[in-house]
C-alpha cells in the first residue's frame, strides 16, 4: 500500500486560536519531506490533524488519494502511522516491547495470530534490535532503543506514509546517529515515504529529500533540500540557516 | 540509567512550550480573577439554598407528620404544614424561602414554636469561638512547623525527625476529632481537672474543644505543607537565589515563603472547611451549648427549619472561608490564574 | 504484580498491617456467632458496671457487657464502611472517566464542581443525605458515600487526563486501537494503581465518618449499634467506667490507622518498581577505579579558576555514586572555555560543584579549588558567599523556571546589589534597568515592573543574564543556557554572552551537550565522559587534530549542514556505562573501536598530546576529521 500525503489549505483551531493556516504540503510517494520550524510554529499540529489527534477546521488530507478523515480508525492506520518524539511517554509502561508492537498487529487483523511472533521478530530486526528484547518491558530500555521501539510499532502496520515528530530531539547525539542510520536504512528497504518534522535544520537537511519551512502556522518557503538551504528566498529560512552553530566551516 | 533519564526527560518538555507576553490586557487579571471568585460564590450559596430548600421537599412521606410523631393529631400537623407553607406550590414556597433565608427570617422550630433566629443568636457566639480559635491555631501551628520540619529535613537531612514527623502527624491525622475529644474528656475529667470538660462557663472551657479539633486537622495539614516545602525548595528558581548569594534569610522568606504559602493553601485549605464542621461533633462531646449542638438535636427531632438554617450558616462559613484562601491566593501568585487542585 | 505483593508483606508495617486487618475480617465474620448472646443479654441490676475480669469493659445502662459488644460491632462498623467506600466508588470514578474522556469545556464546567464540592465538608453532606432518606445505617452510608465521591471523580479524572495526554494512548489510536481495549489497556491499567490507594485508605476514612455520625446518634440506632454508637454509650460513665469509652473508641483508631496503614504500604510497594538494587557493587568497584585516577600534579595559580581533581558523589542505598571522579580544570581570565559531555556525563555536576551548589547529601571534595586565587572550599561561608555574589555569575538552563513567579524582575535583578554593594533601593533599580537595557531588552523601566510570566523565554534568559551583570562578575558559568530555546533566540543568547566576554572581560565556562555550540563560542573545549575530562584542547584544533576516540566520534555523529547525506552517520555502539557499573579501566573501552586490553585493565591518564591539549587515551587518533 503506498501513495503519497497531500494537505491542502489546512486549518487547526484551538479555541480562537489559529495554529495550522491554510497549509499546503506534498509528501511525494516514495520521498522524505522535512518539516523545519522553531516551538509553536505549528508542525506538530499538522501531523496530529493527519493522524485524526487535532481539530481540523478546514482543509483536505488525502493519503494515496483518500480523505483520511473519511477513513475508518483502522483504515487510516494501515496508511499513516507515527513516531513520537517523548521515547519515555511514547510506550505503555505497562506492556512488554513484543506486547507493543503485537498490538498494532492484532489491531489491524491482518496477519494469522500464528505469524505475529515471527512478524514482532522482522520487526525488531529491522530498527537494529534483538529480538530477545520482545520480553523487556520499556523502562528497561535506553532512550534510542525505546525510539526503535517507536518505530517497529508504526512500521507493523506497514504505512504508505509514516510521520516523525522530532523524533531524536529528546535522544543524545551519539543515539540520535544511530536512530538515523536505522531510518535510513529503512527508508531504503522499504517503500513509504516518510514526513520528518524537526526544528534541527542539519538533521532535516540529513535525511530529507524536500523541506518545507513553518513559522507561525503558515509554510513560507518549500522545495528539494539542495535548492532551498543553497539559495534560500525567504528571509526566514535565511534567518534560520544563520543561526546554526556550525562545527565544520562551510564551502 | 538514573541520571541520564531525568536529564533526557527534561528537555523536550521545555523546548516544546512557548510562553507567549501577555501585555496589554485590559482589565488586571486580579479584577477578573476576584469576580470570577465572587461569581462562584454566589452561585455555591444558591445550590446550598436551593439543596437546603429542597431537602424537605425529598423527604419520603410527610416530614412534619414524622416530626411531630404518629400520636400528633392531624389539626395539628395540618397548622405546621400551613406554618412552613408546605400546602402552597412549590415554586411559592421556594421564592418564600429565599426571601426570609435572606432577610434572616429564619422561620419557627417545629417543636418549640421560638423563632430560629432567637436559637442562633443565643448559641452562635460559642460556635464562632471555637471555629475562629480552631481556625488560627490550625493555620498557624501547621504552616509554622510544617515549613520548619520541611526546611530542616530537606533532601534527606535528619533522617530521624523526618521519621518522627511522619509518625506523629500520621498518628494524629488518623485519629478523628470526636476519639481526640473523648480522650481528653478523659484525660482531663479523671486524671487531671485543670481545664473544665463539659460546658461553655469561662475562656478556659474552649481550650480543649480547640485541642480537639486542631491537632487531627493541624497534622494533616502539617503534612501537605512540609511536602509542599519540600517541592518549592527543590524549584530552580531557589537555586538561583542561592547561586545569587543572596543570604539564607532571605533565600527562604523572600524568595520560598510566598510560593510555599500558595502551594500550602491551595492543598491545606481544603482542610480548614473540616475544622468549621469539627465544632459540631466537638460541642457534642463537651456539651458546649453552640449551634453543632442544636444541629444534632434537631436531626434527631426532625425539627428542619432548625436544620435548614444551621446547615446554611454553617455551609456559608465554609464557602465564604474558601473565597477568603482563594482570594489570598490570587495576592500570593501574579499570575493569579493558578486554579486551585 | 505478584512481585508488588510480595514486597508489601516483607516489610514490618505491611505485615502489622496486614495481621490486624486479616483479625479485624475474622472479628467480623465471627464476631457475632460467638459474642451475640453475651452482648444483649439484658442484665439491669449490673448497669454501668465498672471493668472488671467479668466484664473487661464494664457494662451499658442496661447491664449489658460493653466488651462483647464491641467485638459484635466489627462486623456492622466494617461493613458500612466498606459499603460506603464502594458507594463513593461506584459514583466518583465512571464521572471523573466521563469528565477526562469528552473535551476540555466539559472537563473545567465539572473542575468549577468539583473544586467546590471537595472543599464542601463531608459531614455536612452526610448529615444532609442522612436527613434526607432518613436518620440510620442507611442513610449514613449513602451521607458518607456521597460526600467522598467527589473526591474519587476528581482523582480519576486528573490521572486520567494525565495519561490521555501520553503519546502512547495516542499512538495507540493511531494504531486503530479499539476504543475497549484503549479504555481497558491504556488508560485504566496506568490509573489503577492509584486509585486502589485511595480506596483502601478511604476506607479507613468512611469507618471515621460513619463512626462519628452513629456517635452523634445520627447512625446506627438501638437495636442496631457500632463502635460510633457505643462510645457514645461509654462517654456517659467516663467517669465511673472509662474503658467502656475508651475500648470502642480504641478500635475505632485501630482500624482507621490499619487502612491509611494498608493504603501506604501498597503506594510504597507501587513506588518501588524504579528502585535499583545493584548499587553497591558497582559502587565500591567504582571508587577502586576513582583513586586510581591520578591527580595532575599542582602547577602555579595564575589562573582566574583553578580546579584539581574534584569528585562529587552522590550517597545511595548501598554506596556512594560518583558523578565527577577527579576533573582538574583550568579557566585564564577573560578565556572562554566549554565543557561537553553527553547527560550523565557529570558536567553539570562539576560546575556546580566549583560554584558550592551542591547539595546535601552529595559529597564534594577537591585537592585545590581556587577562583580568583582564593581557596573557595576553606573559606567561611558568610566571606565566600560575598565573594562569589559579586564575582561569580550563573545562568541556566530553563529559562522558564528559573526566575522566581512570585517576584518582579526588578525585585529580583535589584536584590542582588542591594545585597552584595549595598545599595539603596532606588540606585538598585537604577542599575536593573542599566542591565536589562545592556542585555538588549527594550523599555527597561517598564519591564522591572513585570513578572516573570510576561516575558517570554529568550527574554528571560536575558532576565537571568542580566541578573548576573548586576556585580561585576569575573566568570560566568552557563549552564546549558540555550538548550530550551529556539535556534534563532539561542543564536541571540549565544552573542550576547559573546559581547560581555568582549565589552567586560568576563570569562565564560559554557556547558552544552552540543558541541558545535561550543565550538562556536568558546576558545577550549573540554571534554567530559562518565565523570571524568577525556580531552581538554583548543576549539581551533578541534577539527584538525581531536585525539580522544570519544571526542571524534562525537563530532562525526553530530549531522550539521555540510554532513555527507549519502553516507551513514558515524555512530557510538552500546551506551555510555551506568554510575553504578563503572569499568576499572577506560570508560569508552567497551565502545570504542581501538580499545585493547590495555584499555579494559587499567585508565588512562589525562597526558599532554600537544600545546594546550591534553587526552586521556591509551590510543590517541590522529589526523582530520
Amino acid at each position: 500500500m503506498s501513495g503519497g500525503l497531500v494537505v491542502r489549505g489546512l486549518t487547526v483551531r484551538y479555541g480562537g486560536r489559529t495554529v495550522v493556516d491554510g497549509v499546503d504540503l506534498d509528501v511525494v510517494d516514495g520521498r522524505v519531506l522535512g518539516l523545519v520550524g522553531e516551538s509553536g510554529s505549528g508542525k506538530s499540529t499538522i501531523a496530529r490533524a493527519v493522524l485524526g489527534l487535532a481539530p481540523v477546521h478546514a482543509g483536505a488530507i488525502t493519503v494515496g488519494g483518500q480523505e483520511v478523515r473519511r477513513l475508518s480508525a483502522r483504515e487510516r492506520a494501515r496508511r499513516v502511522q507515527m513516531v513520537f518524539q517523548d521515547p519515555f511517554g511514547s510506550l505503555n509502561p505497562r506492556m512488554s516491547v513484543g506486547g507493543i508492537i503485537r498490538e498494532g498487529l492484532e489491531a489491524l487483523g491482518d496477519l494469522p495470530a500464528r505469524e505475529r511472533a515471527a512478524e514482532v521478530t522482522r520487526l525488531l530486526e529491522l530498527v537494529s534490535l534483538s529480538p530477545d528484547l520482545a520480553q523487556r518491558l520499556p523502562r528497561r530500555l535506553s532512550g534510542g532503543q525505546r525510539q526503535r521501539v517507536a518505530i517497529a510499532r508504526a512500521l507493523a502496520a506497514r504505512p504508505g506514509v509514516l510521520i516523525a515528530d522530532e523524533i531524536t530531539s529528546a535522544l543524545d547525539v551519539s543515539v540520535q546517529a544511530q536512530v538515523l542510520n536505522v531510518l535510513r536504512g529503512i527508508l531504503a528497504a522499504e517503500r513509504f515515504s516518510m514526513l520528518f518534522i524537526s526544528h534541527n535544520l542539519a538533521v532535516v537537511r540529513y535525511i530529507s529529500d524536500d523541506i518545507a519551512v513553518m513559522r507561525d502556522g503558515v509554510i513560507v518557503e518549500t522545495g528539494p533540500v539542495d535548492e532551498v538551504l543553497a539559495a534560500p528566498r525567504h528571509p526566514y529560512t535565511r534567518e534560520l540557516l544563520d543561526a546554526i552553530p556550525q562545527l565544520h566551516p562551510t564551502a | 540509567m538514573t541520571t541520564s533519564t531525568a536529564e533526557v526527560g527534561k528537555r523536550p518538555a521545555s523546548a516544546g512550550r512557548r510562553v507567549r507576553p501577555t501585555e496589554g490586557r485590559k482589565t488586571p487579571g486580579w479584577v477578573r480573577g476576584l469576580a470570577w471568585k465572587l461569581l462562584r460564590l454566589v452561585i455555591s450559596i444558591w445550590a446550598v439554598l436551593t439543596l437546603t430548600f429542597l431537602m424537605i421537599q425529598f423527604i419520603p412521606g410527610d416530614p412534619v407528620r414524622l416530626a411531630l410523631g404518629p400520636d400528633a393529631p392531624a389539626s395539628l400537623v395540618e397548622e405546621r404544614r400551613q406554618q412552613l407553607g408546605l400546602d402552597q406550590p412549590l415554586i411559592v414556597q421556594y421564592f418564600d424561602y429565599w426571601g426570609r433565608m435572606l432577610t434572616g427570617d429564619f422561620g419557627d422550630s417545629l417543636l418549640t414554636q421560638q423563632p430560629v433566629s432567637l436559637l442562633v443568636e443565643a448559641r452562635i457566639g460559642n460556635t464562632a469561638t471555637i471555629v475562629a480559635l480552631s481556625l488560627v491555631a490550625t493555620s498557624v501551628v501547621a504552616i509554622l512547623g510544617g515549613l520548619l520540619v520541611g526546611i530542616a529535613t530537606h533532601r534527606g537531612r535528619r533522617p530521624t525527625l523526618r521519621t518522627g514527623f511522619t509518625l506523629a502527624t500520621g498518628i494524629a491525622a488518623a485519629l478523628p476529632d470526636f476519639l481526640v475529644a473523648v480522650g481528653l474528656v478523659f484525660l482531663f475529667a479523671v486524671t487531671f481537672t485543670i481545664f473544665p470538660v463539659a460546658g461553655a462557663a469561662g475562656a478556659d472551657s474552649f481550650v480543649l474543644p480547640t485541642l480537639a479539633i486542631t491537632l487531627g486537622s493541624a497534622a494533616t495539614m502539617m503534612r501537605v505543607v512540609r511536602s509542599s516545602t519540600a517541592v518549592v525548595l527543590d524549584q530552580d528558581y531557589l537555586l538561583v537565589a542561592r547561586a545569587k548569594r543572596l543570604p539564607a534569610t532571605r533565600v527562604y522568606l523572600r524568595h520560598g515563603l510566598p510560593n510555599l504559602l500558595t502551594a500550602a493553601l491551595t492543598l491545606g485549605g481544603l482542610q480548614l472547611g473540616t475544622v468549621v464542621t469539627g465544632t459540631i461533633v466537638v460541642e457534642n462531646v463537651f456539651a458546649i451549648p453552640g449551634l453543632g449542638t442544636a444541629l444534632v438535636q434537631a436531626l434527631i427531632t426532625r425539627d428542619y427549619p432548625v436544620v435548614q438554617t444551621i446547615m446554611v450558616l454553617l455551609a456559608g462559613t465554609v464557602l465564604i472561608l474558601n473565597l477568603l484562601i482563594d482570594v489570598a491566593l490570587g495576592a500570593l501568585d501574579p499570575r493569579s490564574k493558578r486554579q486551585r487542585s | 504484580m505478584r512481585r508488588q505483593l510480595r514486597t508489601v508483606f516483607s516489610t514490618v508495617t505491611g505485615s502489622v498491617a496486614a495481621v490486624l486487618l486479616l483479625l479485624l475480617v475474622l472479628l467480623a465474620i465471627f464476631g457475632p456467632i460467638i459474642w451475640s448472646g453475651k452482648a444483649n443479654a439484658i442484665d439491669v441490676a449490673k448497669a454501668w458496671q465498672p471493668p472488671s475480669g467479668e466484664h473487661w469493659f464494664g457494662t451499658d445502662e442496661l447491664g449489658r457487657d460493653m466488651f462483647a459488644r464491641s467485638l459484635v460491632a466489627t462486623r456492622l462498623s466494617l461493613l458500612s464502611a466498606v459499603a460506603a467506600s464502594g458507594i463513593a466508588i461506584v459514583v466518583g470514578v465512571p464521572v471523573g472517566l466521563l469528565a477526562a474522556m469528552f473535551g476540555p469545556r466539559l472537563t473545567s464546567a465539572f473542575q468549577s464542581v468539583v473544586n467546590v464540592s471537595i472543599a464542601f465538608p463531608a459531614l455536612l453532606t452526610a448529615m444532609f443525605v442522612g436527613t434526607v432518606i432518613g436518620i440510620g445505617v442507611p442513610g449514613a452510608i449513602l451521607g458518607v458515600g456521597i460526600a467522598m465521591a467527589p473526591m474519587f471523580a476528581r482523582l480519576t479524572q486528573t490521572l486520567t487526563a494525565s495519561v490521555i495526554s501520553l503519546d502512547y494512548v495516542a499512538a495507540a489510536r493511531t494504531m486503530g486501537v479499539p476504543l475497549r481495549r484503549l479504555v481497558g489497556r491504556h488508560v485504566l491499567a496506568n490509573v489503577a494503581e492509584p486509585l486502589v490507594i485511595t480506596a483502601t485508605t478511604s476506607v479507613g476514612t468512611s469507618l471515621l465518618g460513619i463512626s462519628a455520625l452513629s456517635f452523634l446518634g445520627l447512625g446506627a440506632r438501638p437495636p442496631q449499634y457500632d463502635w460510633g454508637g457505643l462510645l457514645s454509650t461509654g462517654l456517659k460513665a467516663i467517669y465511673t467506667s472509662p474503658m467502656a469509652a475508651i475500648g470502642p473508641g480504641t478500635l475505632i483508631a485501630l482500624s482507621g490507622i490499619v487502612f491509611s496503614l494498608l493504603g501506604e504500604v501498597i503506594a510504597g510497594a507501587f513506588g518501588d518498581n524504579q528502585s535499583n538494587r545493584r548499587f553497591g557493587r558497582v559502587a565500591r568497584a567504582m571508587a577502586a577505579a576513582a583513586r586510581r585516577l591520578s591527580a595532575k600534579p599542582a602547577s602555579p595559580s595564575d589562573a582566574l579558576l583553578d580546579v584539581a581533581n574534584l569528585r562529587v558523589g552522590f550517597p545511595s542505598e548501598n554506596g556512594e555514586l560518583p558523578a565527577v571522579r577527579g576533573v582538574s580544570l583550568r579557566v585564564a581570565a577573560g578565556e572562554r572555555v566549554g565543557i561537553v559531555g553527553e547527560s550523565g556525563s557529570g558536567k553539570s555536576v562539576s560546575v556546580m560543584a566549583i560554584a558550592q551548589l551542591v547539595e546535601h547529601p552529595a559529597v564534594v571534595t577537591a585537592d585545590r579549588l581556587r577562583f580568583l586565587g582564593t581557596e573557595l572550599s576553606t573559606m567561611a561561608p558568610a566571606a565566600r558567599r560575598r565573594f562569589l555574589g559579586t564575582n561569580l555569575a550563573m545562568v541556566f538552563q530553563n529559562p522558564m523556571s528559573s526566575l522566581n513567579p512570585a517576584m518582579r524582575i526588578g525585585t529580583q535583578l535589584a536584590e542582588v546589589a542591594q545585597v552584595h554593594s549595598g545599595l539603596s533601593a532606588s540606585d538598585a533599580r537604577t542599575r536593573a534597568a542599566d542591565r536589562l537595557a545592556e542585555v538588549g531588552i527594550a523599555d527597561a523601566g517598564h519591564r522591572l515592573r513585570q513578572y516573570p510570566h510576561e516575558f517570554s523565554g529568550g527574554m528571560r534568559q536575558r532576565a537571568m543574564i542580566a541578573m548576573g551583570l548586576m556585580e561585576t562578575p569575573r566568570l560566568i558559568i552557563a549552564d546549558e543556557p540555550t538548550t530550551a530555546l529556539d535556534v534563532t533566540v539561542q543564536r541571540q543568547i549565544l552573542d550576547l554572552l559573546l559581547a560581555i566576554n568582549r565589552d567586560a572581560g568576563a570569562a565564560i565556562l559554557l556547558i552544552s551537550h552540543d558541541i558545535s555550540v561550543i565550538a562556536n563560542v568558546c576558545e577550549r573545549v573540554v571534554v567530559m565522559y562518565a565523570g571524568v575530562v577525556v580531552e581538554d584542547l583548543p576549539v581551533a584544533s578541534l577539527l584538525r587534530a581531536a585525539a580522544h576516540p570519544y571526542t571524534r566520534a562525537l563530532i562525526a555523529s553530530v549531522p550539521d549542514m555540510t554532513t555527507d547525506r549519502d553516507a551513514d552517520l558515524a555512530t557510538i555502539p552500546g551506551r555510555p556505562p551506568a554510575l553504578d557499573d563503572l569499568p576499572t579501566g577506560c570508560p569508552f573501552a567497551s565502545r570504542c573501536a581501538f580499545a585493547t586490553d590495555e584499555c579494559v585493565a587499567q585508565m588512562p591518564p589525562l597526558a599532554p598530546m600537544a600545546d594546550g591539549h591534553l587526552a586521556a587515551c591509551w590510543h590517541p587518533q590522529g589526523g582530520a576529521l
